[in-house]
């Protein structure tokens, strides 16, 4: 339908052309009837090439905004779809580029471009076709022209491709740093250090409108090289014409061939830049829409996670680069069980944390779940079934509702319940609009334990059979600490928690300590690890 | 805004004053094109190929100007947009934290993306097509 759509306007051209060669034979003729007569088929052809023009642009329109939508589709599905592991490998706002700046250069470049070859195109062949029919020597040495002239353009493609990629390269890095500046403007003003951002943002400016203007340059700069090139075959064709008027071929007939010719060659080099254009802009496409291949092994990932009995790992050794991380280790998570893992700053915690949660599955070793190794479990799977407490909580500018049921089709007894088991019910008793309260950017109107307790209550509603929590409660204050630490350790969930603090009668709930030192784990009962620690009046 | 955009002018109008004089020998050249016709048209070859002779020499000047008139459009887009974001970030860190709190970060991303591209397609270029179509017109009249 697109393509008609951009061929309706060939046709009249066409008619266009033809209708102007009699004009200019009617002179020849020389009889008032007989340019009445043409003057009249102009202006019907006039009336009908208004006709296609409207029709035209509502079919192309049309499959643009279609098009433009299924691109957006697929891109977001690309960022939704990647693994955590993938989607971590870059900064959020390199994607939030993906989804703005390339979506408008391929609506920009790629639609512009698209219809113009269709349309210069489609003038080509049927200019071509045309001369073929009144003169067949003539045909061939414009399509001789037209192949030179394609092959020069092609000496053009590849700077394009690049600097079209370069374009959108800087504009993920000046969506990332502008995103991080604005992110930390706070701390950057109360530091009184953003005159020093203000310039990195301009430099960030300057690069990317500098890339932007060396695109538009080449890309502008080789249509009119092009256009000269065809000017100078344009006067060749005048010759050749000229001399065929000479021997005797009427007016009507050589002005029509002449503006044919003119269709043939300057149609050619309309299209030469843009099909550059185009294939830079498909690149674009492929970039944000192509699914990134897995970095892991060969398993097959089809096995669900079922956690019924326990979470067996054995042998296992990890390393970041060259450095040794966890070394041969091996233990056992019950279901039910409580873990707290402990272990001094960069002994490998979270490296635990991200192996057990399939972040990471660059290991040796086995992590078992019920007997089913790891590595053939299905990731989505496995983050139905677990939750996340991080020191950091993310919340949706939404309501509390929303935050808490992230979105899934629970009933609002079912949030509230989560809501009250995670010690939400003051708060949610003090807002006007109790769970349909709506929070600001990231929460910025809740406390540091009630930004805590709504992740709490994901994990509640959740029902996850398996709860890692990483320092969750180190920014709280005490009292605060306690009563979150508290609520974790009511849960009914496998939790396997980092945490630095020790919360007297509380921390000693939990069922076992896993102790990371040297790459090495140690396993104790958590009421005898403490116990030893305040013997010792120290860490083991 | 509109100050910040209107500090492209200089660069505005120097890109349209390299276009007219392009613009002008293109239309110095279809006016020898007419005439290349008419000596075509007649069979008077030696005056036929004499225009277009100077029809070549023409257009050889036409390319540098027509690539100078793309640079300077290039220039003034490339200028103006700097101007139009320079003066956008410098308002934002102008701003109080309060104030700056006061809107969603990814509203301040998005005046800087996309409502950046709709200042370059739909007020920069339009200005200067604006400008580049009344030259054309003055120019064939």
């Amino acid at each position: 339908m697109y393509i008609l759509a951009c061929l309706l306007p060939v046709l009249d051209q066409s008619l266009v052309n033809f209708v102007i060669a009699l004009l200019i034979g009617s002179i020849q003729v020389g009889s008032m009837d007989y340019f009445i007569k043409t003057s009249l088929i102009t202006i019907g052809v006039i009336i009908l090439g208004v006709m296609l023009f409207i029709i035209s642009r509502f079919m192309r329109i049309s499959f643009m905004r279609d098009i433009l939508l299924e691109v957006r589709l697929l891109a977001f599905d690309k960022i939704i779809n990647s693994s955590y592991k993938n989607f971590s490998q870059k900064s959020k706002d390199t994607y939030i580029s993906n989804l703005i700046n390339d979506i408008n250069i391929i609506e920009r470049d790629f639609f512009l471009a698209l219809i113009n070859i269709i349309y210069n195109s489609g003038i080509y062949i049927v200019s071509l076709a045309i001369i073929a029919f009144m003169d067949f020597k003539f045909a061939l040495i414009s399509f001789f022209a037209s192949i030179i002239l394609f092959l020069i353009s092609r000496t053009f493609e590849k700077r394009t491709i690049r600097l079209q990629e370069e374009v959108s390269d800087k504009n993920e890095k000046f969506a990332v740093d502008m995103s991080n500046t604005f992110n930390g403007l706070e701390i950057l003003k109360l530091n009184r250090i953003e005159d020093k951002f203000l310039i990195k943002a301009l430099k960030s400016i300057t690069g990317l409108e500098r890339k932007k203007f060396n695109y538009n340059v080449y890309t502008d700069g080789q249509g009119k090289i092009m256009g000269l090139l065809g000017f100078a075959f344009l006067i060749g064709s005048l010759i050749y014409i000229s001399s065929q008027f000479i021997e005797g071929v009427s007016l009507t007939e050589t002005a029509f061939m002449f503006q044919l010719a003119n269709g043939c060659v300057f149609n050619i080099i309309a299209v030469l830049p843009l099909v550059n254009q185009l294939k830079s802009s498909v690149r674009i496409f492929d970039k944000i829409t192509e699914k990134e291949e897995g970095l892991s092994n060969n398993f097959v990932k089809e096995k669900e996670f079922i956690f019924d009995r326990e979470i067996e790992v054995k042998n296992l050794s990890f390393r970041y680069g060259e450095k040794e991380i966890l070394k041969d280790i091996s233990f056992k998570i019950e279901k039910g069980k409580k873990y707290l893992l402990k272990g001094a700053s960069g002994a490998g915690k979270s490296t635990l944390i991200k192996l057990l949660s399939m972040i990471y599955d660059t290991y040796t070793g086995e992590i078992k779940v019920d007997g089913v190794d790891y590595r053939e479990i299905n990731e989505k799977s496995l983050n139905s079934n677990v939750s996340f407490i991080y020191q950091d909580v993310f919340l949706f500018e939404d309501t509390i509702f929303n935050n808490i049921a992230l979105y899934k089709p629970y009933t609002e007894r079912e949030v509230l319940e989560a809501a009250n088991k995670a010690g939400l019910g003051d708060l949610l008793s003090k807002k006007e609009n109790g769970i349909y309260e709506m929070l600001e950017e990231n929460g910025k109107n809740l406390s540091g334990g009630e930004r805590q307790r709504i992740s709490i209550a994901r994990a509640i509603i959740k029902n996850s059979s398996l709860l890692f929590i990483d320092e969750a409660t180190s920014s709280l204050d005490e009292e605060l600490g306690r009563k979150i630490e508290e609520t974790i350790l009511s849960l009914d969930s496998t939790v396997v928690a980092i945490s630095h603090r020790y919360y007297e009668g509380i921390s000693e709930k939990y069922d076992y300590v896993l102790e990371i030192r040297n790459g090495q784990i140690n396993q104790y009962p958590a009421i005898e690890y403490f116990q030893e620690v305040d013997y010792e009046k120290g860490s083991k | 805004m509109k100050r910040a955009l209107n500090k492209g002018v200089p660069f505005l109008i120097l890109a349209l004053l390299i276009l007219s004089i392009a613009v002008s020998i293109e239309g110095y050249v279809s006016i020898k094109i007419m005439k290349i016709i008419d000596y075509g048209l007649d069979g008077n070859m030696e005056l036929f190929k004499k225009e277009s002779f100077v029809a070549f020499i023409l257009v050889g000047i036409l390319l540098p100007l027509n690539i100078l008139a793309t640079v300077t459009r290039g220039l003034y887009i490339n200028k103006s947009l700097i101007k139009a974001k320079v003066y956008y970030v410098d308002r934002l860190f102008k701003k109080n934290i309060n104030e700056f709190q006061e809107e969603n970060n990814a509203k301040y991303l998005s005046a800087l993306t996309n409502d950046m591209n709709n200042i370059e397609g739909k007020y920069l270029i339009g200005i200067y097509e604006t400008g580049a179509s009344l030259i054309r017109f003055l120019v064939s009249l």
